[in-house]
């Protein structure tokens, strides 16, 4: 049962993802990949990870909605893009390349166990294991991913603002060109 | 239910945290005047980074050696606390390039400063930890903060190369992520010492995996380091951002990109991997020598000074593919010379810029420009000349001392064929540093011109920073010994 979940999921994120990659539709790739991310969930939810699960479909859904908004501001999406079926080789070739990518790496890993640092405990939801682990172990990471974020919002806001179009044509004491 | 677990405060060494709490209270003390007194003059926001950076550099030299912090994850040993003091040092002298005379539209902004500081921050902490998550963290906090930086200089070229620093920085970023991954299917942890123990157990097997994982972890800092073949943003980047970003850019970085690959490599070569020594052998030499060749037929001073510094950077990283203790403490020795060299080129350079002034098509700072700046203006000619030469490893300035060095380093460690590259390379790299030399002392100025072209964006505080560089410069045949000392007793106590 658990078997056919997995190749069924795994099948329609492979497939959602070829589809971000090679489509030339800008919306046709980001609903490929929203439900992409949210059929990533589920394979989550199979391993009994359903804190993670729920993070990826709020956390990645989420940003692909605003990737979403952002797609329709910057391309004209009522044009019609015709898909190019010209690149069948360079598709097949990495078709094939991804597979034995993927084989390479998983069989070994499959094929010996792997003791993880922080074993989940058997009576407690993932919730509070995962909880446990970020406020402790990953305490510091989690602090300077909060500067990160700080750093992209400062970023941001400062590159958007309005001085950086009202200096670069007419402030002749600024520009050398 | 989980049972409670309590943590006393002593267990989790609050200390080992203060350096970068400094800095990243620094940056935000300068959001938070920002927004109480709009319109601040830039100068003083450049004081109180100096101060910050100064605060941070006192915190990281009271720091104890070889001690662990918050749960294992910082990692406080004579490496991490011997770049943390090169990049404060070195971001110290070159923020103070802001004080030009000329305006920017970067120095216009308080979040410059904010961001400079947290991107210290986050250098400090991608040196002060074997975790590869809070690596990888420190790492984009300091990225992110460069790439902005970068477009606030707000021209056309510097939007050019912050995208392409972005995209190149992006794709790294996947490339480090996918390592870290396989290395964690591999072995069951993000820790470095806990991922070579693993490893070293099972005989590193299977082989094939940790290949994958050491060549995405090489291609990662291939680009944050600019070794060839990764290094095809460089060039641009440092065209397209300010002379005194761009000096920045060529040795900061860089030290927190050479502290986790030696961390990394260091470990895998020193457990007996072969071929990982193989393939930096391989980078190292196309380093050097594709470098330098092709800043042999650069056309702009920038320019031919960012495949110098690419090729610099060759040399330590065959320093680091060496591994002996000689190389390691001959690393920082190196870069420390190279870092003030560098810093006087690019002050050079950052002194002479001038809105209006167009001698090329499309560079700010052709060869031409400097024809016949010793007529012009001598000791501004003899300064430049003083780094070109420096650059170019002539005795008995700094850098010599350092290639000496590393080049002995290798002979010791039975390299010699790198070591005979390495001279090589030396001989070439002379060719275009004497080019912009024979450019200022034999050619003809243009007519029509004073020296005052040079001296365009002077203020004192340049020319202070181009004194310390210059006397740095001259007087290293006393200091090589001190900081050789310096280095290898930290070098020493974190074991490489």
């Amino acid at each position: 049962m658990e078997v056919i979940a997995f190749y069924t999921f795994a099948i329609a994120i492979i497939a959602s993802f070829l589809i971000v990659v090679t489509s030339k539709n800008v919306l046709y790739s980001m609903s490929a990949l929203a439900s992409g991310m949210v059929l990533i969930s589920g394979l989550f939810f199979l391993l009994n990870a359903e804190f993670l699960g729920v993070v990826q479909i709020i956390v990645y859904t989420g940003a692909v909605i605003a990737l979403y908004a952002f797609a329709m501001i910057f391309f004209d999406s009522a044009k019609d893009v015709k898909e190019s079926r010209r690149s069948r080789a360079i598709f097949l070739l990495s078709t094939f390349s991804s597979i034995l990518l993927v084989l390479l790496m998983t069989i070994p890993m499959s094929s010996d166990a792997v003791s993880a640092l922080y074993p989940m405990h058997q009576d407690v939801g993932n919730a509070q294991d995962v909880g446990m682990v970020l406020f402790t172990k990953y305490l510091i990471p989690f602090e300077v991913a909060a500067v990160m974020l700080l750093v992209a919002m400062v970023g941001g806001i400062v590159m958007a603002g309005k001085k950086m179009d009202r200096y670069l044509g007419n402030d002749k004491e600024e520009i050398s060109k | 239910m989980l049972e409670k677990i309590t943590i006393p405060l002593e267990a989790l060494n609050l200390p080992t945290l203060i350096p970068m709490l400094i800095a990243v209270a620094g940056g935000l003390t300068i959001l938070v005047v920002d927004l109480f007194k709009k319109d601040l003059d830039k100068s003083l926001y450049i004081v109180l980074s100096i101060l910050f950076l100064t605060m941070d550099l006192g915190a990281v030299f009271d720091l104890e050696l070889n001690q662990r912090g918050f749960f294992n994850v910082m990692l406080i040993d004579g490496i991490a606390v011997i770049s943390q003091i090169v990049m404060i040092i070195a971001s110290g002298l070159f923020i103070l390039f802001a004080f030009s005379s000329q305006r920017f539209h970067e120095y216009r902004y308080p979040e410059f400063f904010a961001l400079f500081l947290f991107m210290t921050a986050g250098f400090q902490f991608m040196v002060a930890s074997d975790n590869l998550i809070l690596i990888f963290v420190g790492l984009e906090t300091a990225s992110l903060s460069l790439y902005t930086m970068m477009v606030l200089h707000n021209k056309d070229k510097s939007f050019e190369a912050a995208i392409k620093y972005f995209t190149m920085g992006a794709m790294a970023a996947g490339f480090y992520a996918f390592s870290a991954m396989v290395f964690y299917g591999l072995t069951g942890s993000v820790e470095l010492y806990k991922i070579f123990e693993v490893l070293h157990m099972r005989g590193f097997e299977p082989m094939i995996l940790v290949l994958v994982a050491s060549i995405a972890m090489l291609v990662s800092f291939g680009f944050k380091l600019a070794v060839v073949p990764f290094h095809t943003w460089g060039p641009d980047v440092y065209e397209g951002s300010s002379a005194a970003l761009a000096g920045y850019i060529s040795v900061v970085p860089k030290v927190a990109g050479f502290v986790v690959v030696i961390r990394i490599f260091e470990g895998l070569i020193n457990l007996g991997i072969d071929w990982i020594e193989y393939i930096l052998y391989g980078i190292v030499v196309l380093t050097m020598t594709l470098a330098n060749i092709w800043a042999l037929v650069q056309n702009d001073v920038k320019r031919m000074l960012a495949y110098s510094s690419i090729s610099h950077a060759g040399f330590v990283m065959a320093a680091i593919m060496i591994g002996t203790t000689q190389a390691n403490s001959g690393i920082f020795l190196y870069w420390i010379l190279f870092a003030f060299t560098n810093l006087g080129a690019f002050a050079m350079l950052w002194v002479s810029h001038k809105r209006d002034a167009k001698y090329h098509e499309r560079f700010d700072h052709p060869f031409e420009k400097f024809s016949g700046m010793v007529r012009l203006m001598p000791v501004g000619a003899v300064m430049m000349g003083l780094f070109m030469i420096t650059l170019a490893g002539v005795p008995p300035f700094s850098i010599f001392w350092g290639k000496v060095y590393l080049i002995s380093s290798a002979v010791n460690a039975g390299y010699i064929v790198l070591a005979i590259i390495m001279v090589l390379n030396s001989a070439i790299a002379a060719y275009y540093y004497l080019k912009l030399v024979v450019h200022m002392f034999l050619k003809e100025p243009i007519t029509g011109r004073d020296g005052s072209v040079y001296m365009a964006n002077a203020s004192t505080s340049l020319k202070v920073v181009l004194g310390i560089a210059a006397f740095f410069t001259i007087a290293s045949i006393f200091f090589v010994s001190p900081i050789l000392d310096f280095t290898s007793f930290y070098m020493a106590m974190s074991g490489f």
